[in-house]
């Protein structure tokens, strides 16, 4: 039978056709000038050429609605060759607004990537919920985020935030593990009826409330900020790529063209001649891991904490390092939950966390207590000690007081010779020495009584190493080989007696 | 660039991305009352605005434009400056 020979079969091509029209041809126009691709081309980009299934094209709830497909793109393709749920917003259609069919079908979609054990790539660019269907609309958009939610620690999730993304749709961003957001037309708003403060003057301008660039720097909601369309879905597939298919399997090795022997040389001319200097400790991060595999997340936003994926040997791992760059790489507010949050997504999904440690403590002030430096520092101790994954922990230079969080909890502590491990550093030790034990003007020098005392031992590993609190001295120049060897000594499996999932990956 | 050249560049976008009727767009139009738009479609307005006028301005700028008149002067005022 021709195509051609069955009235079924034409009909079908036609709404087939209909449906790829989304809103029409003057709102696709105007997608297409604002710089923003349609949401089928963005899927296209996404997924390997040509493996991309749609599903649930021709629905449409609303008799009366000449767009079909509900607002939203959803099915199936492949990322390197790996299985991937997508969903898209498609804004041509009442602006991407999301009514009780649109989410349906994302909930369709969201409990077969469980079922089949496949990651999610939502693509925003939504401003909200469909008005006009009044509550059964709002139930709609509850169910998709109740479903991203309970999805989350069972299958990585990656929301690309490309246009406006309102109410429920910047909600879905906040509930997924990475999200990456291009800085000229993504926004991420709480409430529709805000921006029309906003667009008039009468408030803040719209890029302080709800830019990708603002939340990139202060909220630490948008991991990756990128300035076009094709670079933020590149940025999804290699995210993608440093996980597994789903927390109830490890992610694949890569093979490994940079030698897992490779020496590091380099590390020692990164550190400067005195402890009181900053340097870029990813300068030091890039010698460490394969050649090119470190891809920074978050990197604006608590810049006093690095976190970040990358390849040691070919094996996906997750990076937590101190930036002694910024305030000196005190943990304070913001880095404690943005570390938090990444030890926790590492455990969730399999991948080993290397904590690299040159930290002088918790930032003190009366702002960041008040700001909750303790609850959200204890995000950071809970978040090391519910890890279900391999951790091992190197002191470049030092760990003093509270900012052992970052070292101890490691199943693996490394440390250079040269780093120092102690409740303070020499100098505030001498302070409160000084304070509390030669108060009494008597003529003796503090510093010369503190070292009697406590001998030249003070801040020498040896102290370290002896307790155990260190369990092995290594030459910066063997960085990469102790590394590698520390891995492999430990367990692939994370928690074998614990279900595939072993918590959600929550918003801290 | 003369001001007749502006205000139709600016029609251009009004009627061809937001399907405004030409003869509507008229000096003391306003874009929410006359044209309809809301907040969301002013936002892109005001993004396709810059990209066809090869200009930026953030948006708090654009707090005196109330009409299509004051529009072409606030742009004329941009490219004046952009040019200075």
């Amino acid at each position: 039978m021709s195509s051609t020979q069955h009235p079924d079969l034409d009909r079908f091509a036609e709404l087939e056709d209909r449906a790829g029209e989304g809103g029409g041809a003057q709102l696709q126009r105007r997608q297409k000038r604002l710089g923003r691709m349609l949401a089928r081309e963005r899927i296209a980009a996404l997924v390997d050429e040509g493996s991309f299934q749609e599903l649930g094209k021709l629905r449409r709830s609303d008799p009366e609605d000449p767009a079909l497909g509900d607002g939203v793109v959803t099915g199936v393709g492949n990322i390197a060759g790996r299985p991937v749920a997508v969903y898209a917003h498609d804004a041509t259609v009442l602006r991407g607004a999301l009514g009780i069919g649109g989410a349906r079908k994302i909930v369709r979609l969201l409990d077969h990537a469980r079922r089949q054990r496949m990651p999610v790539v939502a693509i925003h660019d939504s401003d909200g919920v469909r008005v006009n269907e009044g509550p059964e609309a709002i139930a709609g958009f509850a169910e998709v985020l109740g479903r991203t939610a309970e999805l989350s620690g069972w299958v990585p999730q990656v929301g690309v935030v490309l246009g406006l993304c309102v109410g429920g749709a910047a909600y879905s961003s906040a509930l997924q593990d990475v999200v990456i957001g291009q800085r000229e037309t993504g926004f991420l708003f709480v409430t529709g009826s805000k921006v029309a403060k906003i667009t008039t003057g009468q408030d803040a301008p719209i890029e302080d409330i709800g830019g990708v660039e603002m939340h990139a720097r202060t909220t630490g909601l948008v991991h990756l900020a990128a300035d076009g369309e094709l670079e933020c879905l590149a940025h999804a597939r290699a995210v993608l790529g440093y996980f597994p298919r789903s927390a109830a399997e490890l992610v694949a090795d890569l093979p490994c063209t940079d030698a897992a022997d490779r020496e590091t040389p380099a590390i020692a001319g990164v550190l400067p001649d005195s402890d009181r200097k900053g340097y870029d400790m990813r300068r030091i991060l890039t010698e460490v891991v394969d050649a090119g595999s470190f891809l920074e997340l978050q990197a604006a936003y608590a810049p006093s904490l690095v976190v970040g994926l990358a390849r040691l040997a070919g094996r996906a791992i997750g990076i937590v390092a101190s930036q002694p760059s910024y305030n000196a790489g005190c943990l304070d507010v913001d880095s404690s939950r943005k570390g938090a949050r990444f030890v926790q997504l590492c455990s969730a999904y399999g991948l080993p966390v290397i904590t690299f440690c040159d930290v002088p403590g918790f930032l003190p002030g009366k702002r960041q207590e008040q700001g909750g430096l303790l609850l959200h520092g204890a995000k950071l101790i809970a978040a090391y000690a519910a890890c279900r994954t391999p951790r091992v922990s190197l002191i470049v230079r030092k760990s003093y007081g509270g900012g052992n969080v970052l070292a101890y909890p490691a199943d693996v502590r490394l440390a250079y010779p040269f780093a120092r491990v102690q409740p303070m550093g020499m100098d505030a030790a001498r302070a409160v020495a000084s304070h509390r034990t030669f108060g009494a003007d008597d003529g003796s020098d503090p510093e010369d009584e503190l070292r009697r005392r406590l001998g030249d031992r003070y801040d020498a590993m040896e102290r370290a190493a002896e307790a155990g609190v260190v369990d092995a001295v290594i030459h910066p120049a063997r960085t990469r080989i102790e590394l590698v060897r520390a891995l492999e000594s430990l367990d692939r499996l994370p928690m074998r007696d614990l279900p595939p999932r072993a918590h959600p990956n929550i918003p801290m | 660039m003369t001001r007749e050249e502006i205000k139709q560049k600016i029609t251009d976008i009004l009627t061809q991305d937001f399907g405004v009727p030409e003869e509507r767009v008229t000096d003391d139009a306003t874009f929410r009352g006359s044209f309809a738009l809301d907040s969301l479609d002013i936002v892109d307005f005001i993004l396709l605005l810059q990209k066809d006028f090869g200009f930026k301005a953030p948006s708090e700028s654009y707090q005196d434009v109330q009409n299509v008149a004051t529009l072409v002067d606030f742009v004329a005022g941009k490219l004046a400056s952009e040019a200075a």
